[in-house]
């Protein structure tokens, strides 16, 4: 079915053709860009839409970390409660291995889903950074930009910035909107320059890297407040520049940390003699536990990466990212929309 | 932000990553091959002598020999492989595949006592055979200490026809004594240590000068991605 809100271009269903693609990995999610792997050629354009927010809601999912298996207990959980629709579509992101990205702080597109999402999104931050609380402060009591208390205050701010957002939907003067879109934006500006910091302090003193993945995920959410509220102001320049900003910093960050590095870490902490069964055993558990983390922080710099990137084919259809947002942020069917692209077809 | 460079930087840090963790798998399981020969030859040759006095120069050169032997063609297999996969990234990167395959250079250790002459194959193999005592022909035949001497020496010749094959139970009884000596001490141990501890800082380990062998190895492949993922900024 088609969404026809901003002119029929969005597809509330993933496409035969497109979901046999993931079947037989001709195509991969990256971020939000469904892309053909070999000739790179883009598919289409994931965007999280306002059913999102039923997702993010389940308390099933109230886990900082959500797992592997997410999407299938969100599916069967959405069937219990009648959801069909919702279901459905939650089996397609399954299929298409976006459904953790989806609830992730970084969100899949660009952040419009309303501050009900967004709420549970700086929620799921803050039990993040509260399961790692007490080791921030074995590590550092001294550092102020890592201190429990502090932090606790710019996700606060955070959470203020996005109901700002939010609310500036409801305003029927847009030049008053706009405003407080840009002050959004710069709030939000200032709040992912406090979490990249912390993340750097805490990338250099902790081996794990686990202590920075909290303020890897507020500095996603800073950056996605960023690039929505210049997106609402109809700044695409700006959103792209905010967007590209977000990307390099949290490669910066974390692009270079790979499987190898946690695993080395992991192996340092090994007893087993080199040279034998038990040290083969303890490489590949190291493997299999550093997995699940090195695959968040890919798909986060992903995410950040490819916010902004179907702007242009929507720019091509005479679709401003105000109306774009807009539709995503009042559809009521289903979570994910999808932006085939055309020039691919 | 071009993200399809973020692809490429993605995949370059993924093939750094398998890269990493074979070459560890790769080395464990070298390493296992010849610590099985190692102690192989520790049970069969080590003298008394080498576990205890010298266990650092019985193992060092020995572990080097081996692994000397096994890893090159191991690690030039590995590296054509490595290359491969990266060249098959993007055409971008088949430049620099090529050079990670012609030009990498790997400094393998090499104990500095390396002559191994054969060991004998028991601590006790110079085995002195009782003798006629030439002092005994001398003395007076009334002596008494003459017959105790005679009895010695008939025994002694008694030993003597017998001795080829005394030789072989006593060379036995002085395996098994060697062996359980060096075995209830943890003498053998103290040689299996050493064998680790070069395996830890001469080839597996993360730090040591000079650099060891998986390190240069671990180096070369995050030089190549440092570059790889320069080239698409």
């Amino acid at each position: 079915m088609i969404a026809t809100s901003i002119g029929g271009v969005f597809l509330r269903e993933v496409p035969k053709h497109l979901a046999s693609g993931v079947d037989d990995g001709t195509l991969q999610l990256f971020g939000s860009v469904l892309r053909n792997v070999s000739t790179g050629q883009i598919a289409g354009f994931l965007q999280e839409a306002g059913p999102i927010a039923k997702i993010m809601a389940n308390p099933l999912l109230g886990l900082a970390q959500v797992g592997l298996e997410t999407g299938h207990i969100v599916q069967g959980e959405l069937l219990r409660q009648g959801l069909g629709r919702i279901e459905n579509s939650v089996a397609s992101l399954t299929q298409l291995g976006s459904i953790n990205l989806a609830l992730s702080a970084a969100g899949i597109g660009v952040s419009i889903a309303g501050f009900a999402v967004l709420a549970q999104r700086i929620g799921r931050v803050q039990q993040s950074v509260d399961s790692v609380a007490e080791k921030i402060d074995l590590i550092d009591t001294k550092v102020d930009q890592i201190r429990q208390d502090l932090i606790n205050v710019d996700l606060a701010e955070l959470k203020a910035l996005a109901r700002s957002l939010d609310e500036a939907w409801s305003f029927d003067n847009m030049e008053r909107a706009e405003r407080q879109w840009h002050d959004v934006a710069k709030g939000a500006l200032s709040q992912q320059s406090r979490f990249e910091m912390r993340a750097e302090h805490l990338l250099r003193v902790d081996p794990n890297f686990i202590l920075a993945e909290a303020m890897s995920d507020a500095l996603a959410f800073a950056n996605s407040l960023r690039v929505t509220a210049f997106a609402a102001c109809n700044e695409s320049r700006a959103a792209h520049e905010a967007a590209a900003d977000g990307a390099r910093t949290i490669e910066r960050l974390t692009g270079g940390i790979g499987l190898a590095d946690l695993v080395r870490s992991s192996l340092a902490q090994v007893s087993a003699e080199l040279g034998t069964p038990d040290w083969e055993s303890a490489l590949m558990a190291a493997k299999n536990e550093a997995g699940p983390q090195v695959l968040r922080m890919r798909q986060r710099e992903a995410a950040i990466a490819t916010r902004t990137a179907p702007f242009v084919s929507l720019e091509a259809r005479g679709i401003s990212p105000r109306d774009w947002l807009n539709a995503a942020r009042t559809e009521t069917e289903v979570p994910i929309l999808l932006l085939p692209n055309d020039s691919a077809a | 932000m071009n993200w399809q460079a973020v692809v490429r930087r993605q995949a370059v840090g993924a093939w750094r990553d398998e890269q990493i963790v074979q070459a560890y798998s790769l080395f464990n399981a070298t390493v296992r091959d010849a610590l099985a020969t190692f102690e192989q030859t520790l049970v069969e040759h080590a003298r008394l002598y080498d576990t205890i006095w010298d266990p650092i120069g019985y193992a060092e050169p020995r572990i080097d020999v081996l692994l000397r032997k096994a890893l090159p063609h191991a690690l030039a297999g590995f590296l054509d492989r490595a290359a491969t996969q990266l060249g098959a990234i993007s055409p971008e990167f088949e430049e620099l595949a090529e050079a990670l395959r012609q030009s990498y250079i790997l400094t393998l250790p090499q104990a500095t006592r390396t002559e191994l002459p054969p060991a004998p194959t028991t601590a006790v193999s110079d085995i002195i055979l009782p003798q006629t005592s030439p002092h005994a022909r001398q003395t007076n035949p009334s002596d008494d200490r003459w017959a105790i001497t005679k009895g010695v020496e008939k025994i002694a010749g008694s030993a003597g026809h017998v001795v080829k094959r005394g030789a072989e139970i006593v060379q036995k009884q002085a395996d098994m004594i060697a062996d359980t000596l060096q075995d209830k001490a943890g003498l053998r141990d103290r040689v299996r240590n050493a064998a680790q501890r070069r395996i830890a800082s001469h080839w597996m380990g993360e730090v040591g000068d000079p650099l060891p062998v998986l390190a240069q190895l671990v180096r070369i492949i995050d030089t190549t991605t440092v570059t790889a993922r320069m080239t698409t900024l």
